[in-house]
């Protein structure tokens, strides 16, 4: 999964690059624009933020302001660690339930892309699957945290690798 | 509705839940609450929506050109340059960390690759030649926070795209608060070093500035391709952000032979989980949005609560939309206070006859200073984690800092020009 998730992460970064450049070549030298490329550039871009989201929480990486959170004692910070993973899987698992009824409403609407003639409801798609993995993962460290002695910020990050959080933006 | 909200977010904020949460938590509350006849699936159309935006795609493309340059040579060779030019003068140090971490911020637009890119090699270089630790971090972090007003700035991105505003004149009209508040900066750092003993550097001669400008040509071209690009009318901003991507790669890949492609997938990677982390705020902050504009609750909230109108004049309502930005940032990440506070200001600056291209700029401004600004905001944890020091030592040097900010807030109300008159140069 994390293999799946990495390759799409950084692909599709690099395809979104590469057809924006493609593009401003394309005008300024061919006289021509590929009018695909923006088009493209918004599916990965959906893409890339709901994988994002799962791999994110898979790997504790998700901004958080943790500077009460950090003064409390091991005991009660460990309840509110599994109370945060229980809670946000629920949050989470929800939207993915109502994401996958948005994309059948869509795919009753058949809305196509104006370029490329792609049901939206494909496009679309990334967001239940990227919620309800984000859920998963949340659920995973929830049971982590209740059967194990340490606190755990995702299914296999401790809370020590903490400062990784505060430099991912 | 609003205080169950506001109450809502901010409690689990305190109690550390992932950033993203509490406004999809109040989202849904609100929408479950007021309008039960409404799906859920509007949460999700709407997150979608504000991610869709064809200016957002600049976002990701400036950070990537940003972690190919950090991993590179690019900061280097600009440093370099500045120092052979101001590195022998009083406060000499100081003076080139300023001027590096704004000409750095020219060409990356993120705060956090400035702090990291500039102030992770300078700082040990500083307390080296006797310069006061708290000094020193403060002026990193401060000095970085000049990169969200020069242009590319992501702030500005999402400023534009929430508010409707032109990004092309938003950059441009960064970059006078931005020189200011470096010329304030730098002076202060020259009347710091009467107060503590500081070796000045050796004086370059002038062969070895020759050769520090030669090598800091290359890098110098990235400015030169995004604000040159975007008034030429050659590209758009998103465009201009993918072209500094491919320079950044021409230039550490070929040219200074720093990075391998190989190392590419890698940058990307990283690039695209940032991208998700802050798109996926900006997904939650357009579905928070959209709920409190469906309950009307902005107009409200400036009408009753802040007893604002079209007729409370240039000075009440700037000022209130500074005090909310600058507090708002002193606890949360800066797009998140942008989502929110932007579809409640913006009307009401609107209707009182501010320019929006000054308002943009006045919260990008705003959003800078609250960032650096205790207790929480979120550049003071970026240097927490790069610099491995303390909560408490790092904030120890700011206040000196935040007046300056401050004061430049104030000119800028007063003289609107200071951000204006490129805009009206090139527009």
């Amino acid at each position: 999964m994390t293999v799946v998730e990495e390759a799409i992460l950084s692909g599709g970064i690099l395809v979104i690059a590469f057809l924006t450049i493609a593009n401003v070549f394309c005008r300024t030298f061919l006289g021509f624009s590929l009018a695909f490329a923006e088009e493209v550039s918004q599916f990965l871009i959906i893409l890339v933020t709901f994988v994002g989201l799962s791999y994110g929480a898979a790997q504790g990486r998700h901004i958080r302001m943790t500077a009460l959170y950090d003064e409390l004692p091991h005991k009660p910070k460990k309840i509110l660690t599994i109370f945060i993973c229980f809670s946000t899987s629920a949050l989470l698992g929800f939207l993915a339930w109502y994401a996958a009824s948005y994309c059948l409403t869509v795919g009753t609407l058949g809305t196509v892309s104006p370029v490329l003639q792609v049901p939206f409801s494909w496009v679309y798609l990334s967001a239940p699957l990227g919620l309800g993995l984000a859920a998963l993962q949340y659920l995973l460290a929830g049971i982590k945290n209740s059967v194990s002695e340490e606190i755990y910020l995702a299914y296999s990050v401790p809370v020590q690798s903490d400062q990784a959080i505060q430099d991912g933006i | 509705m609003a205080l169950l909200l506001s109450g809502i977010m901010i409690l689990l904020l305190l109690l550390g839940y992932p950033m993203k949460i509490p406004l999809l938590a109040a989202t849904v509350v609100g929408l479950l609450a007021y309008f039960p006849g409404v799906s859920p699936e509007v949460v999700v159309q709407q997150m979608i929506g504000g991610i869709k935006p064809a200016a957002l795609i600049a976002v990701p493309m400036f950070i990537l050109a940003a972690e190919i340059m950090t991993a590179g040579q690019t900061a280097n060779r600009l440093l370099a340059l500045v120092e052979s030019f101001v590195g022998h003068v009083r406060g000499g140090l100081a003076i080139t960390t300023a001027v590096a971490c704004t000409l750095f911020g020219a060409i990356s637009g993120s705060t956090q690759a400035t702090v990291v890119a500039i102030g992770k090699p300078l700082r040990p270089r500083m307390l080296k030649s006797g310069y006061p630790d708290d000094f020193a971090t403060a002026l990193i972090i401060n000095a970085s926070d000049i990169a969200l007003l020069i242009p590319p700035s992501i702030g500005m991105i999402v400023y534009g795209v929430v508010s409707g505003t032109s990004i092309g004149e938003l950059f441009i009209a960064g970059i006078g608060p931005g020189v200011l508040i470096l010329i304030l900066f730098c002076a202060y750092s020259v009347l710091a070093t009467y107060k503590f003993q500081v070796d000045p550097a050796p004086k370059a001669t002038w062969s070895e500035r020759k050769e520090a400008f030669r090598k800091a040509l290359l890098p110098l071209g990235f400015p030169a391709i995004i604000i040159g690009g975007i008034y030429a009318g050659f590209f758009s901003p998103t465009e201009a952000a993918a072209v500094s991507v491919l320079y950044a790669l021409i230039l550490e890949c070929f040219i200074f032979k720093k990075l391998a492609l190989k190392q590419l997938p890698k940058i990307a990677l990283s690039t695209g989980l940032v991208t998700a982390v802050v798109f996926i705020l900006v997904g939650a902050g357009a579905a928070f949005s959209w709920v409190i504009s469906f309950a009307e609750l902005p107009s409200q909230i400036i009408n009753d609560t802040l007893g604002l109108s079209a007729d409370s004049g240039y000075w009440t309502v700037a000022l209130t939309i500074a005090l909310a930005y600058f507090v708002g940032c002193m606890f949360v990440d800066p797009i998140v206070v942008i989502l929110i506070l932007t579809p409640i200001f913006h009307p009401l600056a609107l209707a009182v006859g501010m320019d929006p291209v000054l308002t943009g700029v006045l919260v990008t401004l705003q959003v800078a200073i609250g960032s650096a600004t205790p207790p929480f905001g979120c550049d003071i944890f970026t240097a927490i984690a790069v610099f491995q020091k303390r909560y408490k030592e790092v904030i120890a040097g700011t206040p000196p800092f935040v007046a300056i900010l401050l004061l430049v807030s104030f000119l800028l109300i007063a003289f609107p020009q200071i951000a204006l008159f490129l805009r009206d140069l090139a527009f």
